[in-house]
C-alpha cells in the first residue's frame, strides 16, 4: 500500500486473485464457501484462503474475507470454527455486517481486523462510532455516500474507510433489498441475489418500467476521495473475469499512482474511462459522489450490453533470445489485426499481427479456438501474464 | 388478541379517535423528513404525548445534526423510538433521552443471536418477517427480552436512495404520480412504489397476513401497517384482531412463514468445504 491508500480488488478463484495483485490491487476480497453473499459462486476453500493469504503476504499485500450474508438460526451453527479457521489461515479482516459475526470475532479474540460490510448500509458517523465499539476497525460505506458524508464520519470516527470506486451498482441501498426472495425465493441477503432491478416490469399502463441504475466509476474523483481520507479503493465484481479485473485494476493502479504523483492529466481520465466502459460492456458513472442521481444515471429501456470479444490472447511466455512470445488464445484474431498488449509494467504496446504460429511452429493465417496456443514475434520484451486486446482506443488521440 | 400490544403505524392522524375506541393504545407516527414509503409522515408538534416515532430512514450526516437539534428541542413526550439505522440509536443516547428504544433493521433480525446482541442496547429489536414461522418461533424461544413482530400490513421488499418515480416521468416526460404499482410478469409479482425526496420503497402489493404469530412468547409489541388500506378496513382490521380473525377482503398472503427462502442454489460437497 503507498501513502495508506489501498487499491482493493475482488478476487472469485485464485487465479483472479493472483492476477489482480499481479496488475496492482494492494489487496482483494474474497469469499468463502460459508457465510458469503455471491452464495452460487465458486469460492474459496479453506486450503485456498490459506495459500491465498501466503501468496498475498509474500507480496506485502493483504486478504480479507466476506463473512456477509444476513444468518438465519440454521447459518449460525459452524460460526465460530469457521472465524477460528480464518484465523489460521492468517486473513488480514473479515468484512461482515451481521451484529453477531462481528461480537463472534471479538469475542474469539481472533487476530484479524473487523470491517462492516456495506451491507449495514452506513451513511454517517453515529453508525459509524456504534459500530466501533463492537470493535470494527473499518467502514465500508455504502455507495449512496456524498463526499461531505463521507469527510465528516473521517473526522468524527477516525475509522478506516474503504469506497466502491467501480462496477455495478444496486439500484437499491445495499441490505434493504428483497426484491429476489418476492420473485424467485432466492434470499437476496444471504446471497442469492437474481439481480431483480435489471428486470423489466410493466407500469399500470402496460409502459415498461427498469429501475436498472448504470455502473459506477470514479476516475474523475480519486484525487478528492483521497483528500479527504478514504483508505481502500473497492472494485466490485467477485464472478468477473481475469480479463476484466487485469484491465480495471491496472486502469486504477495508473490513476492512483498519478493521482500520489500529481501527474494525472484530464486527457488520461478520458482515455481511462473509455478502456473501463468498453471492459465492461456498460456505461458507467459517478453516483452518489457529487450529488444525487437523476435519470441520467439509470438505464430505462433497450439496454444494448453485447458482449465485446477484446481480450485475445494471455501471455505465457517470452523468450528474449528469440523474441517469441507464447501466447494463449481467447477470442479470435488473424493476421493484419491491430492489438495492443499490456500488463502490470506495460500501459500499452500496439502490435500488428504479422506472421501466427501454431504449436507446432507452423504459420497458420488464424487464431480461431479458444485456449489454443499460438506463437508470435514481438520485438519488446513482454512477461509472463500480460495480455493481448484488440486495439480499440489509441492513447495518442487523446492528448 | 389483546389490542393493547398492537404497535400501529398511522396512515391517517384524523382516524385515530376512531383507532383508539376500538382499543388501539400505541400509535407509531412516521416522522416528517426522516421516514421513506409513506405517503404520510408527521412533524413532532403533530403526534400525540406517549407516543412512539418511526425513523426508517438510511441517515445521512446532515440528518443527523436535524434529528439531534429536533429531538433536543422537543417539548412532546415521546414514548419510543423505533429506528433502522444505528446513528439514530446514537443521538438518543447522546442526548439520553429517556425512550423506549426499538431497532427495527429492516431485512436483518433474522436470528436470535444477533437480536440477543441488539438487546444488550436497544430495549427491543423487530424480528424480520422476511424468515419462516419456525425460525421466528425459534428466535422468539431464545431471545433474551421481549421483541417486537411486524404482524400485519404491507411489508418493503426494497429501499432505494434514488427517486425511482420521479426519474422515469421525467425520462418519458409524463406527468408524475407517487404510489404506483408495478408489475413483474415471470413472477407474477406486483410491488407499489412511493417516493419522497429521501428515496424510493417498493412494498409487496399483497398484504401480508401474520395472525398466526399473535400467540408466540416473548413479544413487547405487534407490528401493523397499513398504508394502503382504507380508513374503514382499518377498523374492520383491528376489530376482527380481537377476536383473532382476519377477515378483509383484499389481496393477501402469510408472506415467508410458510416459505423459506434459498440460502445456496447448489449444496457444495462437504469434501470440497
Amino acid at each position: 500500500m503507498k501513502s495508506n491508500v489501498e487499491l482493493l480488488a475482488p478476487a472469485g478463484d485464485l487465479e483472479r486473485l493472483k492476477m489482480a495483485y499481479l496488475y496492482g490491487a494492494d489487496a482483494c476480497y474474497i469469499g468463502g464457501r460459508e457465510f458469503s453473499l455471491r452464495a452460487n459462486a465458486k469460492n474459496f476453500s479453506i486450503e485456498e484462503i490459506k495459500e491465498a493469504c501466503e501468496f498475498a503476504h509474500k507480496l506485502n499485500k493483504k486478504v480479507y474475507v466476506t463473512v456477509n450474508i444476513v444468518f438465519h438460526n440454521a447459518n449460525l451453527e459452524g460460526l465460530e470454527e469457521y472465524l477460528k479457521k480464518l484465523d489460521d489461515c492468517g486473513i488480514d479482516a473479515i468484512i461482515a455486517s451481521d451484529v453477531i459475526a462481528l461480537t463472534t470475532a471479538k469475542k474469539l479474540g481472533v487476530k484479524f481486523e473487523t470491517h462492516l460490510s456495506t451491507q449495514a448500509s452506513t451513511l454517517n458517523y453515529g453508525q459509524g462510532l456504534y459500530y466501533k465499539d463492537l470493535g470494527v476497525t473499518r467502514l465500508v460505506l455504502a455507495r449512496e455516500a456524498s463526499k461531505e458524508d463521507i469527510k465528516r464520519i473521517k473526522e468524527e470516527t477516525n475509522l478506516e474507510l474503504e469506497c466502491f470506486i467501480h462496477g455495478a451498482m444496486c439500484t437499491s441501498i445495499s441490505g434493504k433489498c428483497i426484491l429476489s426472495n418476492y420473485c424467485t425465493n432466492r434470499d437476496s441477503n444471504r446471497g442469492g441475489c437474481a439481480q431483480i432491478c435489471r428486470w423489466i416490469f410493466d407500469m399500470e399502463n402496460n409502459h415498461p418500467y427498469s429501475i436498472t441504475p448504470k455502473d459506477l466509476n470514479m476516475v474523475p474523483f480519486i484525487k478528492e476521495m483521497i483528500d479527504i481520507g478514504v483508505n481502500s479503493f473497492k472494485v466490485e465484481g467477485r464472478m468477473r473475469s481475469i480479463y476484466y479485473i487485469a484491465t480495471v485494476i491496472n486502469v486504477y493502479r495508473r490513476i492512483i499512482d498519478k493521482v500520489l504523483s500529481n501527474t494525472l492529466t484530464d486527457s488520461d481520465c478520458k482515455y481511462y474511462l473509455d478502456i473501463l466502459n468498453r471492459c465492461a460492456n456498460r456505461d458507467s458513472t459517478p453516483q452518489f459522489f457529487d450529488k444525487l442521481p437523476t435519470k441520467e444515471e439509470q438505464y430505462f429501456l433497450g439496454r444494448d450490453e453485447v458482449s465485446n470479444q477484446d481480450f485475445l490472447g494471455l501471455v505465457l511466455d517470452y523468450d528474449e533470445d528469440t523474441h517469441i512470445v507464447t501466447i494463449e488464445e481467447r477470442n479470435y484474431f488473424k493476421t493484419g489485426d491491430v492489438v495492443e498488449f499490456f500488463g502490470p509494467n506495460l500501459e500499452t504496446y500496439t502490435y500488428e499481427v504479422n506472421k501466427i504460429y501454431d504449436e507446432n511452429d507452423e504459420i497458420i493465417d488464424v487464431a480461431r479456438h479458444p485456449r489454443m496456443i499460438v506463437k508470435m514475434k514481438v520485438d519488446i520484451k513482454l512477461q509472463k501474464y500480460d495480455m493481448m486486446r484488440l486495439k480499440v482506443f489509441d492513447k495518442g488521440n487523446y492528448l | 388478541m389483546k389490542t393493547n400490544k398492537l404497535l400501529y403505524i398511522v396512515k391517517n392522524i384524523n382516524i385515530i379517535s376512531k383507532l383508539k375506541k376500538v382499543g388501539v393504545e400505541n400509535f407509531l407516527f412516521p416522522l416528517k423528513g426522516f421516514c421513506v414509503g409513506f405517503l404520510n409522515t408527521y412533524d413532532l408538534s403533530e403526534i400525540e404525548d406517549d407516543s412512539f416515532i418511526l425513523i426508517n430512514r438510511i441517515l445521512d450526516n446532515e440528518s443527523i445534526d436535524k434529528l439531534e437539534e429536533l429531538l433536543n428541542n422537543n417539548k412532546k413526550k415521546i414514548k419510543g423510538i423505533v429506528y433502522d439505522d444505528f446513528g439514530v440509536l446514537y443521538v438518543i443516547n447522546k442526548l439520553k433521552l429517556d425512550v423506549i428504544t426499538i431497532n427495527y433493521q429492516n431485512h436483518f433480525g433474522t436470528n436470535y443471536k444477533s437480536i440477543n446482541e441488539n438487546l444488550k442496547k436497544n430495549d427491543s429489536v423487530v424480528v424480520s418477517s422476511d424468515i419462516t414461522y419456525d425460525e421466528i418461533k425459534e428466535i422468539t424461544n431464545n431471545v433474551e427480552r421481549p421483541v417486537c413482530i411486524f404482524l400485519m400490513g404491507y411489508l418493503q421488499a426494497m429501499y432505494s436512495r434514488r427517486t425511482l418515480l420521479k426519474n422515469y416521468y421525467d425520462e418519458f416526460d409524463l406527468t408524475y404520480e407517487n404510489s404506483k404499482e408495478i408489475y413483474e410478469s415471470i413472477s407474477n409479482n406486483k410491488f407499489i412504489m412511493v417516493e419522497n425526496e429521501y428515496g424510493t420503497v417498493g412494498y409487496q402489493k399483497s398484504f401480508y397476513n401474520g395472525i398466526e404469530l399473535i400467540d408466540l412468547n416473548n413479544i413487547l409489541y405487534y407490528i401493523i401497517n397499513p398504508v394502503f388500506l382504507s380508513d374503514d378496513d382499518e377498523i374492520k382490521l383491528i376489530e376482527d384482531l380481537k377476536n383473532n380473525e382476519f377477515n378483509l377482503n383484499i389481496d393477501s398472503d402469510t408472506g415467508f412463514l410458510h416459505k423459506s427462502t434459498i440460502y445456496k442454489l447448489k449444496e457444495v460437497p462437504k469434501n470440497e468445504k
